[in-house]
């Protein structure tokens, strides 16, 4: 009677059954994922009974394969390609993020976006050369592709393969594997020894990872620096389970933090230039011009046709605007003011043309700047001016207190009691917040059929409808209130200067250099410079009462065109582009990234510390179980106090996989080099 | 082939003339792998080749003694075979190495902070660790035919290091600043220099499997005794491996004290796993029937070429920039 000979395992063969039972396991996903709430674990008892119950009943045939080494070698190279797939296929993203991600990635890859492009998949994109940092435009037909391909990977899971059911059963099973080929390898003895713990390392491994998975917790606790809390919010739970949601979780004792500390690298500023890589289509790394003791000598850009040269440095830097004489067919006029006021003097520049520089608010009034001769200055300055409608008769009065009229039969009588060019209700009374027109009102008295109103009208059109009388019937009113509060202008002429208040001109010949001018209530100005031609020049000055703000004055020499210069202040790092966006140069602080972030911490419970400690990054506050990281933070801004975010972690199964990489690596180094001398060893004691 | 071969000493074998076939397939790598050196000077960019006029002389010495090690191991392995020569070779390459390792340490001391952050200084690193694990291979077993592999990844980290040289010295994060930082790191590159080495000799085992020592000038190259070149390498990557596993625990553990967590599935991590995945697989690979020897051997090189990945291609993944452990530029 013949044997039966079984067939041999092959690897082929191994790495099929792996992806069938790894679609299988994917299909019981799609299902669960359709399901809410308890009814979401039905599919995965349907499949796991049937698939445990099939295990019992075929377990003999099934025992080759789980003790097979060949079976294991394939799970293993399944996992391998599942674990690279997951690093080509962006992870645990929406489709919209999915989509934005892939197309950052193929304008940073132009060459393979290039060849996608002449197969017809998709179209070319290019980076918006204005703003760089601005998303990038994407076509519809690659928003298509990639939504579609989206849809695909995700169907299949391959947008969150490490939390998938088809990835964590094929470690299940090679787990299952593992334990079979170590138990079944009994009677064991000393030489075996390597074996035993390298495997049985690795099942500790998958345990512990599994049970601190299950009955682990993590979350994030954020804590005002001063203030202290006992809850944190946890984080959603991967995969087989359905607690997926968020949740607060409160703590058996308060975490405190006392101070928050920032640490950061001394600030240093430097000038970097970045050369734009035209084949690779972004800027190189940058890399910093050296001009410490060798200020002003032209620093030259390697591989460009520019050169730097560093005029000044400044610690304290503001800057400052100066006007100069230019020719005669450019340039715009303007003069150069001393103005003063019961708290000091300033001197200002004021320019004819730009709408900022040719106006200047002096307390209620305003200062402008005009170059025209003077009977072509302005416009008479209108009065505010109430118009009141009544039973279609019309009077215009004066906004001004006290004005009176009486129109109409029966006879209306209108009295200005009040008018506010900037009005506002303050304690139950009405008042005006300045002289400036922002919101002008003016309150009337109304007394006419036997009745009395007061009414408040506004001149602003939105509010038209309050200029209708409620208690007595065809009222209405009007305000009509001039945009520009009374002004006082500058004129320049040929010949001389003057003032212009409005109402009326008066020329006041100012000279440069002579008396000051009273030109508003408390203040007066003095003509220290004019231009009838003029233009803009930067200056930088130091001022320590603005702290701390470093800057350098440069000019790029090119060889082949005109020396320009430039301020580049540290804090505003704005770029200066030269060609064609092929060079850029960067004053920056060198090393942005802070040093080091500690939170101090106190642990209370039951209104006694029991803990403290300054925890920074790799420095974690372990207690009762819990490990507080130092996660995240939120620096002091502005009326906000710094917050610290702490990752709070509960492993339980933590030691059994420090255990596991112990006997991991104890039994790799017994496996390679202490077996082959026992085998040795007893080789020459049998041959002995 | 006699069995009774003595470690040193003349064999019956040691006298006999090497087969033709042997010495022309050594002629071809030679020239292959002179014409690979050649081809690297001469498409280096202006950019790169003005940045080794701009360089320290602790950078430009090494570069250069790893360039002159390489050819005399190349020229000695695969034409000239003498022990002068090798000699010569191997005493610059421990030169070079001792520069290297100056270099690092005078890096450390001027950046304050141990020099494995940046692109190019991981770069100095590996060519240090692989110059320091092939002496002392070649101390042990005398086995040089290897040599023009080490010598070549020392180079050509040098040369790629010129293309990244770093133009200012950067401060470490905080995530960085930990004791694990320079046991991860080191174990890790001396897993890289085991496994690059060992692909040196999967490459030589592919071209001559079993080599019998014939001749007093193949002593030279293959060491004094019969030497198999499968077992050879599988002695390498076993090393490797335990690195490998090392670098990877402790990377864990790491990432534990700092994060919370050993393991978040980063895409560096990742492909430190698939790196180790297949080395075990090749480890296995002995005990299956028709898969030791040859296919085993393509497997290690397989997982060399993960290692170049892991290394150096980080950034042409798409999930790149969710990794902490990608080098920039």
């Amino acid at each position: 009677m013949t044997q039966k000979t079984k067939k041999p395992i092959r690897v082929s063969t191994s790495l099929l059954i792996c992806i069938a039972l790894a679609l299988l396991l994917n299909i019981v996903e799609y299902f669960t994922t359709l399901l809410e709430g308890s009814a979401a674990y039905i599919p995965a008892a349907a499949f796991l009974i049937p698939a445990l119950g099939l295990f019992i009943v075929f377990y003999r045939r099934l025992k080759r394969y789980l003790i097979s080494i060949k079976f294991a070698v394939a799970l293993l190279i399944f996992l391998c390609a599942a674990i690279i797939l997951g690093t080509f296929v962006i992870q645990g993203v929406s489709t919209d993020e999915f989509v934005v991600a892939y197309t950052d990635y193929l304008v940073e890859h132009p060459r393979l976006m290039r060849s996608l492009v002449s197969m017809g998949i998709i179209e070319e994109v290019t980076r918006p050369e204005h703003d760089r940092k601005e998303q990038i435009p994407i076509p519809p037909k690659n928003r298509l592709v990639l939504e579609k391909a989206y849809h695909v990977l995700d169907r299949l899971r391959f947008t969150d393969v490490f939390h998938s059911y088809w990835f964590m059963g094929m470690t299940l099973v090679l787990g299952a594997c593992l334990l079979h080929c170590t138990l079944t390898r009994r009677p064991w003895h000393l030489t075996q020894a390597g074996f035993l713990l390298t495997h049985l390392s690795l099942v500790l491994i998958f345990i512990g990872s599994t049970y601190g998975l299950i009955f682990g917790i993590k979350g994030i606790m954020w804590i005002t620096e001063g203030d202290m809390t006992d809850t944190f919010v946890s984080w959603p739970k991967p995969a087989f389970s359905n607690n997926r949601t968020e949740r607060q979780v409160k703590l058996p004792f308060s975490v405190a933090c006392d101070d928050f500390i920032l640490e950061k690298y001394e600030d240093r500023f430097k000038l970097y230039v970045y050369i734009h890589d035209h084949e690779g289509g972004k800027y190189r790394n940058p890399y910093p011009l050296d001009f410490t003791g060798n200020m002003k000598e032209p620093l030259p850009i390697r591989g460009t046709p520019y050169s730097v040269k560093v005029l000044k440095q400044y610690l304290h830097f503001v800057e400052k605007v100066r006007y100069e004489a230019v020719e005669e067919d450019s340039g715009t006029p303007a003069a150069l003011l001393t103005l003063a006021s019961e708290d000091g003097e300033t001197q200002v520049w004021m320019t004819a043309e730009d709408p900022q520089m040719s106006l200047l608010p002096l307390g209620d009034s305003v200062l402008k700047f005009a170059w025209d001769p003077p009977d072509k200055i302005l416009p008479e300055q209108k009065d505010p001016v109430i118009m009141v409608i009544y039973n279609k008769q019309k009077v215009s009065l004066k906004a001004v207190k006290g004005t009176k009229s009486t129109l109409g039969k029966p006879p209306l009588t209108v009295e200005v009691t009040g008018v506010y060019p900037d009005f506002i209700r303050m304690e139950g009374k009405n008042t005006t917040r300045s002289q400036m027109p922002n919101n002008p009102a003016a309150e009337l008295r109304l007394r006419g059929s036997g009745k009395e109103e007061s009414l408040i009208i506004f001149g602003k059109p939105e509010f038209k409808s309050f200029g209708v009388s409620r208690q007595i019937p065809g009222v209405e009113a009007v305000l009509d209130y001039p945009p520009s509060p009374p002004a006082t202008v500058l004129v320049g002429s040929t010949s001389q200067l003057g003032l212009f208040d409005g109402k009326s001109y008066r020329m006041v010949p100012l000279e440069i250099g002579g008396d000051p001018v009273e030109v508003a209530e408390n203040w007066s100005l003095r003509l220290d410079a004019l231009y009838r031609h003029a233009a803009p020049v930067l200056q930088g000055a130091e001022d320590p009462h603005v702290g701390n703000r470093p800057a350098i004055e440069i000019t790029v020499v090119s060889e082949n065109g005109p020396e320009q210069s430039y301020f580049l202040v540290g804090d505003l790092e704005e770029p200066v582009f030269l060609g064609k966006r092929d060079v850029v140069l960067l004053y920056r602080k060198q090393f942005k990234e802070p040093k080091d972030y500690k939170s101090l911490l106190r642990i209370v419970k039951d209104g006694e510390v029991v803990r403290t400690k300054t925890i920074e990054v790799n420095h974690p506050l372990k207690y009762k179980g819990f490990i507080f990281y130092q996660s995240r933070y939120e620096p002091e801004s502005a009326g906000r106090r710094a917050r610290t975010g702490l990752e709070v972690v509960r492993d339980p199964g933590l030691y059994l996989v420090y255990t596991g990489f112990i006997l991991m690596l104890v039994g790799i180094v017994f496996t390679f080099y202490i077996k082959p001398r026992l085998a040795k060893g007893a080789d020459h004691h049998v041959k002995k | 082939m006699s069995k009774n071969k003595k470690r040193s000493g003349k064999t019956a074998e040691n006298t006999g003339k090497p087969p033709a076939v042997l010495d022309r397939v050594l002629y071809i790598c030679g020239a292959i792998l002179f014409l690979i050196l050649l081809y690297s000077f001469i498409t280096l960019d202006k950019e790169t080749t003005l940045a080794f006029f701009r360089a320290s002389r602790l950078f430009t010495i090494p570069l250069v003694l790893y360039v002159l090690c390489t050819f005399l191991y190349v020229a000695n392995t695969f034409f000239v075979k003498s022990r002068p020569v090798f000699i010569a070779g191997s005493a610059v390459f421990w030169i070079a190495l001792a520069f290297n390792i100056a270099s690092i340490v005078h890096r450390w001391i001027q950046a304050g902070r141990p020099p494995f952050k940046t692109y190019y200084e991981s770069l100095i690193l590996l060519a240090a660790c692989t110059a320091a694990v092939y002496l002392v291979l070649e101390i042990v077993n005398r086995v040089r035919i290897v040599g023009p592999f080490a010598s070549l990844i020392c180079s050509g980290s040098y040369i790629i290091a010129l293309s990244k040289l770093d133009e200012e010295i950067i401060e470490l994060p905080a995530a960085l600043q930990s004791f694990w930082f320079i046991p991860h790191v080191l174990l890790y590159f001396v897993a890289y220099a085991s496994l690059g080495i060992a692909f040196g000799s999967a490459i030589v085992y592919l071209i001559t499997p079993g080599v019998k020592i014939l001749s007093k000038r193949n002593a030279l190259l293959f060491g004094d005794r019969e030497m198999d070149f499968y077992q050879y390498t599988y002695k390498i990557i076993v090393f490797g491996f335990i690195f490998l596993s090392l670098g990877l625990v402790t990377g864990g553990i790491w990432a534990k004290s700092a994060w919370g967590d050993y393991w978040v599935w980063d895409p560096k991590e990742n492909w430190s796993l698939i790196t180790w995945l297949i080395y075990l697989v090749f480890l296995h690979l002995r005990s299956i029937k028709g898969w030791k020897g040859r296919r085993a051997i393509i497997f290690s090189i397989i997982g060399f070429c993960a290692v170049i990945f892991c290394y150096l291609l980080m950034n042409y993944l798409p999930t790149a920039i969710q990794s902490d452990h990608v080098y920039s530029g």
